[in-house]
């Protein structure tokens, strides 16, 4: 990956964020930019709940990143999140862009053992946690997103 | 340190024992799923230190990114072809994006992509990456081939100061990190190097390693070779432990690109023989079927220089 990221906590994403929501991937699209020299996808998001900020009537958004493949050629920027038809992610967004490159991206997946929809670890490739120790763990555990929730609509409010 | 030794003795010791002890690292992926690499061994990258950002100075920037390239790299790694070097440019900075020029470049002023990328109408549109991201790698490879084709790293010094903390130490601060240890790290990936363990929410399907077992998870605590590896994906800013190789991480770079030159070989387009940087684990066969293209395409040469004759 290699971009190299230091790690941002709840508190950030939310602050950093415009608009945070829970949506489903419903369409990715990839284009060479006007001088042919980065790729650029647009991820259009159908939103399920909106926790910070206003959605479209339409209840749809745009994310533009850079990255994606067309013909032959691919383009990775390692850091940025990656996006898949049809998952779900709960989304940390400021312009339209994902906060903090990947790591404001989670994904969202049920858990039928306990009938639960469960938030994956923040979505990063490399973290640089300040502090000391050599080397730290990579990410934490998924979390309920009812949970979640509370946390992010508790920060949001202060 | 003294953990590197005892790990590379312990490789060896279990080569000349017998069974092989557990290798792993993982290769770079497109999104099909094939295993990206470079199909030219030598590879250049420039880097752009007219007016290099704090601690260090230009020739110390030169000297580290040279450092961080070499271990990677034949002969300091005999069972390699690769040959990444670095050159010196005296500029301040160069423009990233797919131009099949490999540049290090550091973002003094505004923490951006350069040149900002135009929308479809020609329009500029700013592409500025947060400030919690310390270096960005980028990388265009070949979707159907898995040819890497080319690579840019940029480095943040508006956000972050980049120092030598083995040498002096008494850079560290909680905004500097080792120059020398990211980039032998990013260097990694540029040759084709994916993390070496798995998170559960990077967006990427579980991958396999070399073993063609799952690659193992990052949490909760991975092996001590994994975590020690250059290619772990998590470090503390104070790290220098990647600076050096481990087994893993040279047993990766030498099984993509085998050590088959004791000099640099002609690029294809110049005339000489292709080699090697196979995007398969069956490195072996595919060199061999490259070096047979190769010397075919000369006899051909031959054989059509004789006829003018």
């Amino acid at each position: 990956m290699a971009s190299l990221m230091r790690a941002m906590d709840l508190a950030e994403l939310t602050t950093g964020a415009d608009q945070i929501v829970v949506g489903d991937v419903v369409a990715t699209e990839s284009a060479w930019d006007g001088e042919h020299r980065n790729i650029y996808s647009t991820i259009e998001i159908s939103v399920r709940e909106s926790w910070k900020g206003s959605v479209p009537s339409d209840g749809r958004i745009r994310i533009r990143q850079l990255g994606g493949t067309v013909g032959e050629i691919e383009m990775t920027v390692y850091g940025m999140a990656r996006f898949t038809r049809g998952e779900r992610a709960l989304l940390f967004l400021r312009q339209a862009r994902v906060v903090g490159m990947g790591q404001g991206k989670r994904r969202v997946q049920w858990d039928p053992g306990n009938k639960q929809w469960l938030a994956d670890a923040p979505e990063e490739r490399e973290v640089v946690a300040a502090g000391g120790g050599r080397s730290s763990h990579v990410g934490d555990a998924p979390e309920a997103l009812n949970q979640l929730r509370e946390r992010v609509r508790a920060l949001v409010r202060n | 340190m003294l953990r590197r030794r005892l790990a590379w003795l312990l490789a060896w010791a279990s080569l000349v024992a017998g069974p092989r002890s557990a290798q792993a690292y993982v290769r770079e992926v497109t999104n099909s799923g094939l295993p990206v690499a470079w199909r030219y061994p030598c590879l250049t990258m420039q880097i752009y230190l007219g007016s290099p950002p704090q601690v260090l100075t230009a020739e110390g920037y030169f000297a580290a990114s040279t450092r961080a390239a070499a271990v990677w790299s034949y002969p300091a790694l005999a069972c390699t072809d690769i040959r990444l070097s670095i050159v010196a440019d005296a500029r301040d900075s160069a423009n990233v994006g797919y131009d099949q020029n490999h540049v290090i470049v550091f973002r003094k002023d505004t923490w951006c992509r350069e040149p900002p990328p135009l929308d479809n109408a020609g329009v500029p549109e700013p592409e500025c990456y947060p400030s919690s991201a310390l270096a960005v790698t980028s990388v265009f490879k070949n979707a159907k081939t898995g040819e890497i084709l080319d690579t840019d790293i940029e480095f943040n010094a508006v956000n972050y100061s980049w120092g030598d903390l083995v040498a002096q130490a008494g850079h560290a601060t909680l905004s500097t990190a080792d120059f020398q240890n990211t980039l032998t790290h990013e260097l990694g990936h540029v040759l084709g190097l994916d993390h070496n363990c798995y998170t559960n929410s990077d967006g990427q399907a579980r991958l396999n390693d070399n073993t063609g077992a799952p690659e193992v998870d990052c949490n909760p605590t991975p092996p001590q070779a994994i975590a020690d590896a250059t290619m772990y994906p998590s470090v503390t800013l104070s790290d220098t432990l990647r600076r050096d190789l481990t087994p893993d991480d040279a047993q990766g770079v030498c099984d993509i690109y085998p050590h088959l030159h004791d000099v640099c070989p002609v690029r294809p387009s110049d005339g000489g023989c292709a080699v090697l940087a196979t995007p398969s684990r069956e490195g072996g066969h595919a060199t061999m079927l490259w070096m047979a293209v190769g010397l075919l395409i000369a006899a051909l040469a031959f054989l059509r220089r004789r006829m003018k004759v």
